[in-house]
């Protein structure tokens, strides 16, 4: 073929692929026909000349709403024309009014889309924006229940009634010692990985759920993730020390919702709803923080009998002979130590010194206990060639103060079986 | 009252005004003769870097296929892309990635300049490595050329770079576990000093590492360099090396072309009408020597031989190449967006982490031993490349595609010894596993000198003397040993791409990575 030949068919090609990305770009985009339809239905619902005159003057463009305070420029508003207009409601999507009257104390041009409803602000396509079937976009639209876990981001739990499932997905959590194991915002065990922003991970990269999980949350890789966690904690990695809690298929949304509400904190402090004053002070009563941070493995009422692989005792020791270990035979004495260290008194000062029977015995232990508590302890192996047991005490060092962990030992001392011994003697 | 002379003057020189400014600017007549096409490339103070006059030879298609031109295309398409992208990108870690989705979704003509930037990259890549292999098997870095092979080969190793810290930018999944892996890379002369005991004094594994990331970790810091590098620096040296290269091949007499070209291989081929003529007098000559020329002869007293003028019989040409080059780069734009992956997250690693495509076929070898694979092997193979026209010195034929029998022969032969070897190791590898799993705790030194990677190239060395001896030729060495390397290159990085899965796991599908 002769050069000029060449040159002449290639920048033809070019011409007509520039054309072509032009056209694509400019004219056959997504947004615009549903600009004009809207155009359209502020023509028909036009009541006088002044809004006759509005409608027509209605400009077809990128329109976008930045809230700089958040980091965010949401560009649903290219689509979702009709928002804010209480007219747009026997319309067809994307240009209908938003349902509720949420907007009404949400200023749209200060809170924007995304923050609560996830997605991605700035694409300008359905399919990008709503970043449902986007591999690549970590937060796609949220579909109810889960909006409920953006509204934490400003609001607080115990003052939005409407949050019941965040709310019965904490009150899960906290009750059923996770924080033995997880991290959540400093507080909480070493053992298992943090849950401080656990919405924001994409942890799901390395372990991905099955297709099934994935359609039934809308290919919310996330939530489907936390669901499968939460359910199964055996699924992936298969070996896991987490323990099968039995939640029931309403416990498991639950906190999923609310597990899903744990992101980084990324709205300043004037968005908050209240500001708390303060932080609420820490309870001290031994059960709850039992609870919250040792049951997972311990058991309930500290019977211990969670299994251990590999471990010299085969499960977790049980807490409940404490008062025994501490050489504490008589009730009476367990629970004089039991309600001095409620109290917060310390009992290893030479005055008042504490009157129990084999007081230098009971101190020791004592002392060697808090110590385990404060520095962990390894788990010893049964079989030296076996695997290293999943589960070790933890340190506590930094999680609990030494009040937390009195108060911890003195709701230990409470549960000491007394009458079923003297039954079997 | 008749104009003063002065204002008459100066409306004449108004109303010339067009044409005096064009004459000025336009110093040469109409590309009519011969002279003002010359005057044409050498008045130009950036065409004067090819000469004036060229071999019709070197217009040959099949001796070229142009891909010197389709690089140095693909790299201007890459300069303008590149400062078009610079406008909107922001180079932060906090507003990279948001400033390419920006680019991505309203910048106008965002996505698609972003697309051509991205697709030009793999067209300059492949065509700098086509356009070696041309070089090498034409034999064309001999005799005068050896010094243009060795800044060839640093236009191979600047164009790397460039592409690698391209790679980082936009911030996202992909960009960042790529340059994690390709700077773990850089940095595993520490697997070396580790297994001596010596990093402690002596450790050029991390301050490389450092010195490409400004940290320990990739971060803004490594953001800014990789920033600095691939806009400013790593262009500036690319551009004088590329302005070097192209000036000496014209220095060198045009590209390389054999001593006795029969008429048959020009056929096609525009020819000047005075090529068969013999001048007696200097002035019938048509154009004029503008340096004395390195060579067997000069052209005292002969007619232009079998040359002709660049303008327009080259220049047309290259005209073509780039308009080739772009359109088809466009056209790939168009249909196929350019990656882009979630943003950078440095707590949840990409699995597989694979780096830039170009690097699979070392990352395959760093996971035999990083030393070897990432400093040890490339460093060799590069030194090696460049010393290749001072190594192999033997006078040959030129500019002719393995001219004889004995040099296809041993291309031929070494292509299939290197593509055995090579699949043969890689399935050995695969289902046997190397040293470490037959004796657990045999020392790292061990693995870093005897593995898959260095017992390769251990076989293309011995293979290469092997034909020094048999053939009595250090060319042939040559083409045994550079052939090898080339194949290995091509199996390599196929295989990294497609038959690696998570952990580095042998797949024979991507549709078969485990999931869940």
């Amino acid at each position: 073929m002769k050069t000029e030949k060449i040159i002449l068919i290639s920048s033809l090609i070019l011409i007509a692929v520039l054309l072509a990305e032009a056209y694509r770009e400019n004219i056959n985009n997504e947004w615009q026909p549903f600009q004009k339809l809207y155009k359209k239905e502020l023509k028909k619902k036009a009541i006088d000349k002044k809004e006759q005159k509005l409608a027509d003057n209605y400009e077809i463009k990128m329109r976008q709403i930045v809230v700089p305070e958040l980091n965010r420029v949401d560009r649903c508003v290219i689509c979702h024309v009709g928002i804010e207009d209480p007219r747009m409601v026997n319309v067809p999507q994307p240009i209908k009014v938003h349902p509720g009257d949420i907007l009404g104390d949400h200023e749209l041009e200060k809170v924007g889309c995304t923050v609560c409803h996830d997605g991605q602000g700035r694409a300008v396509t359905k399919k990008e924006a709503h970043g449902v079937s986007v591999a690549f976009w970590e937060k796609p639209l949220m579909y109810p229940p889960f909006l409920e876990s953006n509204c934490v981001r400003c609001h607080n739990v115990e003052s939005l009634p409407e949050l019941t499932l965040v709310k019965k997905g904490k009150d899960l959590f906290l009750r059923n010692g996770c924080l033995g194991c997880h991290e959540l915002r400093g507080k909480g065990g070493n053992l298992a990985p943090e849950l401080t922003n656990i919405s924001d991970a994409n942890i799901h990269l390395k372990h991905p759920v099955s297709e099934e999980l994935l359609d039934r949350f809308h290919h919310n890789a996330n939530i489907a993730y936390i669901y499968e966690s939460v359910k199964q904690p055996g699924a992936q990695p298969e070996i896991t020390a987490m323990p099968d809690f039995n939640f029931s298929e309403e416990e498991i949304l639950a906190l999923t919702v609310f597990l899903k509400g744990l992101s980084k904190k990324e709205v300043p402090i004037s968005y908050l709803a209240e500001i708390q004053e303060g932080k609420q002070p820490e309870t001290v009563h031994g059960e709850p923080l039992y609870r919250k941070y040792c049951v997972a493995c311990h058991g309930t009422d500290a019977k211990g009998g969670v299994k251990n692989i590999n471990y010299i005792k085969r499960t977790v020791p049980e807490l409940n002979i404490l008062a025994e270990r501490m050489f504490l035979d008589e009730p009476e004495n367990a629970n004089k130590v039991s309600e001095l260290l409620k109290n917060g008194v310390d009992i290893t000062k030479m005055s008042p010194k504490l009157d129990v029977p084999k007081r230098g015995r009971v101190l020791a232990q004592y002392r060697a206990i808090r110590n385990v508590i404060k520095r962990g302890s390894p788990a010893g192996k049964a079989d030296p060639e076996g695997p290293e047991p999943l589960l070790h005490m933890p340190s506590w060092a930094k999680g609990l103060s030494d009040k937390d962990i009195d108060s911890i030992i003195a709701y230990l001392l409470t549960l000491y079986p007394w009458e079923q011994e003297e039954t079997s003697e | 009252m008749p104009l003063p002379k002065s204002l008459k003057e100066f409306f004449e020189n108004l109303k010339e005004l067009p044409q005096t400014f064009q004459k000025s600017f336009i110093r040469h007549d109409k590309p009519t003769s011969d002279r003002a096409r010359s005057q044409i490339i050498f008045g130009n103070s950036f065409l004067h870097i090819f000469s004036t006059r060229i071999h019709r030879y070197s217009l040959k298609p099949k001796f070229t296929f142009g891909l010197g031109v389709i690089a140095a295309s693909s790299f201007i398409i890459l300069i303008v892309t590149g400062v078009l992208l610079m406008i909107y990108y922001k180079p932060s870690v906090e507003l990279a990635y948001d400033s390419i989705k920006d680019i991505q979704f309203i910048v106008p003509g965002g996505r698609f300049i972003r697309n051509v930037h991205r697709w030009a990259t793999n067209v300059m890549i492949i065509s700098v490595f086509l356009h070696m292999a041309r070089v090498f098997y034409t034999a064309a870095y001999k005799r005068t050329r050896q010094f243009n092979w060795v800044l060839g080969i640093g236009l191979l190793a600047l164009t790397l770079m460039m592409s690698f810290t391209g790679y980082l930018l936009p911030w996202d999944q992909l960009a960042y576990w790529a340059v994690t892996i390709a700077t773990n890379i850089a940095a595993s002369f520490n697997e070396l000093t580790d297994a001596l005991n010596i990093t402690e004094y002596f450790d050029p594994g991390s301050l490389m590492k450092i010195l490409l990331l400004g940290s320990k970790e990739i971060g803004e810091d490594a953001l800014i360099r990789f920033y600095w590098l691939h806009c400013i620096i790593l262009p500036i040296v690319l551009v004088m090396v590329l302005a070097v290269h192209i000036w000496r091949v014209r220095k060198d007499g045009g590209l390389a072309r054999p001593d006795n070209i029969k008429e048959k291989e020009l056929e096609g081929i525009p020819k000047d009408p005075l090529s068969d003529k013999t001048f007696n007098y200097a002035p019938e000559k048509t154009y004029g020597l503008m340096c004395i020329v390195k060579g067997e002869s000069n052209a005292v007293e002969r007619g232009p031989e079998q040359t002709v003028s660049s303008w327009p019989h080259m220049m047309i040409r290259i005209a073509a190449l780039f308009m080739i080059t772009f359109t088809f780069i466009c056209v790939y734009a168009y249909f196929v967006d350019a990656p882009l992956k979630e943003m950078a997250n440095p707590v949840v690693p990409e699995n597989p982490a694979k780096a830039p495509w170009y690097f699979l076929g070392l990352q395959e070898l760093v996971s035999y031993s990083a030393f070897m694979g990432g400093v040890g092997i490339p460093t060799l193979a590069l030194l090696g490349l460049a010393l290749i026209p001072y190594l192999d010195k033997e006078k040959q034929e030129i500019g002719r595609w393995l001219r004889n029998k004995e040099s296809r022969r041993v291309a031929w032969i070494s292509f299939g010894f290197s593509a055995a070897t090579v699949i043969g190791m890689l399935i050995f590898t695969v289902s046997f596993g190397w040293l470490r799993n037959w004796v657990p705790n045999i020392p790292q030194l061990v693995i870093t000198f005897i593995n898959p990677g260095t017992v390769l190239v251990t076989f293309f060395v011995f293979w290469s003397f092997y034909c020094m001896a048999k053939y009595k030729s250090t060319r042939m060495a040559a083409i045994a040993l550079f052939t090898c390397f080339l194949v290995a290159f091509v199996i390599l990085t196929y295989f990294a791409t497609y038959h690696r899965g998570p952990n580095w796991d042998f797949y024979w599908l991507k549709s078969q990575w485990p999931v869940h």
